[in-house]
């Protein structure tokens, strides 16, 4: 989102939005008939910013009252009126339709425009009447480099400040004292588009022609359309004549510059809505017909536009409300926001504060919880651990142990194969092992023979069998028989004793 | 802003600004240290799921741990339990009775370790005819325990020339 996206939305944030107020009576004051319409918006509390979209309004009541044009029956009908639809909360719009429009082109360099108007009243106020007699409203319509264009309403000062008592003596606060048929060029939708918005009242057509670059043309005719029932209700030659005239006058004020398709909005009455639709499609060759709005009964289009005017359009519009009052109901208005803004912070801060100890306390809480599971979990995990490494170095010595316990030295084999290389004629009398390296073992034998030939023969038959390696006779030495401590019958003097040392292959 | 009343307007900035504030001080921080605890919540839960999986581990671990060492025990004396050399010569004298040699000297000498393996020497002296001694040294090498025999001595005994004496160096390994 761009900052000029975010200034545009605080720009079009409505106050009466923000202020909570969404409840809205809207009264068209004609000359012996009162158009009286209770609307609620309906959009959601957080959308600050109010749309044309008609789907987001709906119309609580809406009545047409006859009345015999006194200001003070007024006041009565509107009491009625709000005692009956429980309105009292609700924001009084008055819609007036004794005005007269004119619009006004100021050069840019005039700085004080409200000092302009003051100054130049009678450029605007029938001529030979005391401008003290006339209140006056305008609103800027349209800007270029060199000019700014006005439009104007004036009517009765003594007419609106009736009007205005009247409707305070209801207890309604009251908004702005407007004319509608002066809102439609102002409404966002109508931007960039050629509008014609015409208005058929008892015995006045107001009508207005907006242009795509924004120049407006706004004018009435005093032509009684409708007529009585009994007489078919309308008069479609002098609707037809109007019409005509109205297109006329659109091509000359145009000076036959019209560009753009044409969209028209018709505020009528319903019953003769088609008809005057069939009119006004030959006469004006209009694209549409209250586009969007179609679902609003033509005769509440007046009002509803009146409303729109006043919730979406931010900057000077016409009004004819005293400034006394304006001031204090835009005092109450924003005194209004302020509380709710504060509430409303309060609130969102306090919520958002409460959930985040809530939640806080609740995890805390579940992982305190959990904690000895936590501590059992861990304690196993380190018990596998240590079992895993424990497990590690038995399978190493283990495996250690088994290649020793293959390779250990087998001597029981020796013992047999010394049985077998020894002679008749001699025996041993001692024998020394020692293990040695590479499975070779030596072996240090020491023995008697009877003569030295058994000796060599023992030698020689250790050296035939293959076990034994590297067979050296240490000595051989004759001595008496009578020293030999053996149970070997000896039948001669003297006998051999020797020592033989050889190498011992244990791997055979 | 469509408040146009200074003082209005003015107290909603402020307004806004603390709420701005205790947003970016209090709740920001409030936000991330409950993002935090709720992440060590979410670990701790599924470390505690693991639980059965790590009692499975465990069990499986403590049962290959009891097999390994019931049978590294069969192939090394049981010296971590008695914490003497008892058994060992308990061993070697049953081998010796079996045998029918007489064990008249047994000296154990002081335990070493040789590549992370313990082991006991022990030096033996015994008399006993050939085939005796024979039957002597068949059983120490087909024990179940590992038992190295070093050196062997051997010389006559008596006069006679039948009783042999034989002097033994062993190494005995332990279960330590």
């Amino acid at each position: 989102m761009k900052i000029k996206d975010i200034n545009d939305y605080i720009k079009n944030v409505n106050c009466l939005k923000l202020a909570g107020i969404n409840r809205f009576i809207i009264i068209d004051v004609f000359k012996s008939r009162i158009d009286i319409m209770l609307i609620q918006n309906k959009e959601p509390v957080y959308k600050l910013t109010c749309s044309w979209d008609f789907s987001n309004y709906e119309i609580l009541s809406y009545s047409t009252i006859q009345y015999s044009g006194s200001i003070e029956e007024i006041s009565s009908i509107l009491k009625e009126f709000i005692k009956k639809n429980r309105a009292e909360d609700a924001y009084l719009i008055i819609g007036i339709n004794e005005y007269r429009t004119k619009t006004l082109t100021i050069e840019k360099e005039v700085e004080d425009v409200n000092l302009w108007f003051l100054e130049n009243t009678e450029k605007f106020i029938p001529q030979g009447r005391p401008s003290k007699e006339f209140s006056f409203s305008y609103e800027k319509y349209k800007e270029d480099d060199e000019k700014r264009y006005y439009l104007i309403a004036i009517t009765r000062e003594e007419y609106i400040s009736s009007l205005t008592a009247a409707c305070e003596n209801c207890g309604v606060k009251i908004l702005s004292v407007t004319a509608f048929p002066l809102s439609l060029h102002s409404l966002g939708f109508t931007r960039d588009i050629r509008v014609v918005y015409i208005k058929i009242s008892d015995s006045v057509i107001t009508y207005l022609h907006k242009d795509v670059n924004g120049s407006l043309f706004v004018n009435e005719l005093y032509h009684r359309i409708y007529i009585p029932a009994e007489e078919g209700g309308i008069n479609k030659m002098e609707a037809e004549s109007s019409l005509n005239q109205i297109a006329e006058a659109i091509k000359i004020t145009s000076t036959g510059n019209i560009q753009g398709e044409l969209h028209l909005y018709l505020s009528m009455d319903k019953d003769y809505f088609e008809e005057i639709c069939e009119s006004a499609k030959r006469v004006l060759n209009p694209v549409s017909i209250n586009k969007d709005y179609e679902k609003i009964a033509p005769e509440q289009l007046s009002t509803f536009f009146g409303l729109l005017k006043e919730l979406t359009q931010t900057g000077d519009k016409i009004n004819f409300l005293s400034g006394e009052i304006i001031s204090k109901e835009r005092e109450e208005i924003e005194k209004q926001i302020t509380l709710r803004v504060t509430f409303a912070c309060g609130g969102v801060l306090i919520s958002l504060l409460l959930v985040l100890f809530m939640l806080e306390t609740f995890v805390a809480g579940k992982i305190k919880a959990g904690q000895e599971d936590l501590l059992e979990v861990n304690a196993k995990n380190s018990l596998i651990t240590q079992f895993e490494e424990e497990n590690s170095k038995i399978n190493l010595n283990l495996t250690s142990l088994k290649t020793l316990k293959e390779k250990r030295s087998a001597y029981s084999p020796l013992f047999k194969n010394l049985s077998e290389v020894v002679t008749a004629q001699s025996c041993f009398t001692s024998l020394k092992l020692d293990e040695g390296e590479n499975d070779k073992n030596s072996i240090s034998i020491t023995g008697i023979a009877l003569n030295r030939k058994e000796v060599a023969l023992l030698m020689k038959n250790m050296e035939d069998n293959n076990v034994f390696s590297n067979i050296l006779l240490s000595y051989s030495n004759s001595i008496s028989a009578e020293e030999v401590e053996t149970n070997i019958h000896v039948n001669q003097k003297e006998v051999i004793e020797y020592k033989i040392i050889c190498e011992y292959n244990n791997a055979n | 802003m469509p408040i146009k009343t200074p003082k209005w307007r003015n107290m909603v900035i402020l307004i806004l600004c603390f709420t701005m504030l205790v947003v970016v001080f209090e709740v920001f921080p409030g936000i991330l240290n409950n993002a935090d605890l709720v992440f060590e919540w979410i670990e701790q839960s599924s470390q505690i799921d693991k639980s059965d999986e790590i009692e499975n581990r465990l069990t499986g671990v403590k049962q290959q741990n009891s097999q390994l060492k019931s049978y590294i025990n069969n192939i090394v004396s049981n010296y971590e339990e008695a914490q003497n050399s008892s058994s060992i010569l308990k061993m070697l004298d049953e081998i010796a009775t079996r045998s029918k040699v007489d064990i008249e000297i047994i000296k154990p000498k002081t335990i070493i370790q040789r590549d992370n393996l313990w082991l006991q020497p022990i030096d033996i002296v015994l008399t006993s005819q050939y085939e005796n001694y024979y039957n002597f040294i068949r059983f120490l090498e087909n024990s179940q325990k590992v038992v190295l025999v070093k050196e062997i001595f051997i010389e006559s005994g008596n006069s006679d020339g039948v009783e042999l004496q034989i002097s033994l160096k062993l190494e005995v390994y332990l279960n330590l």
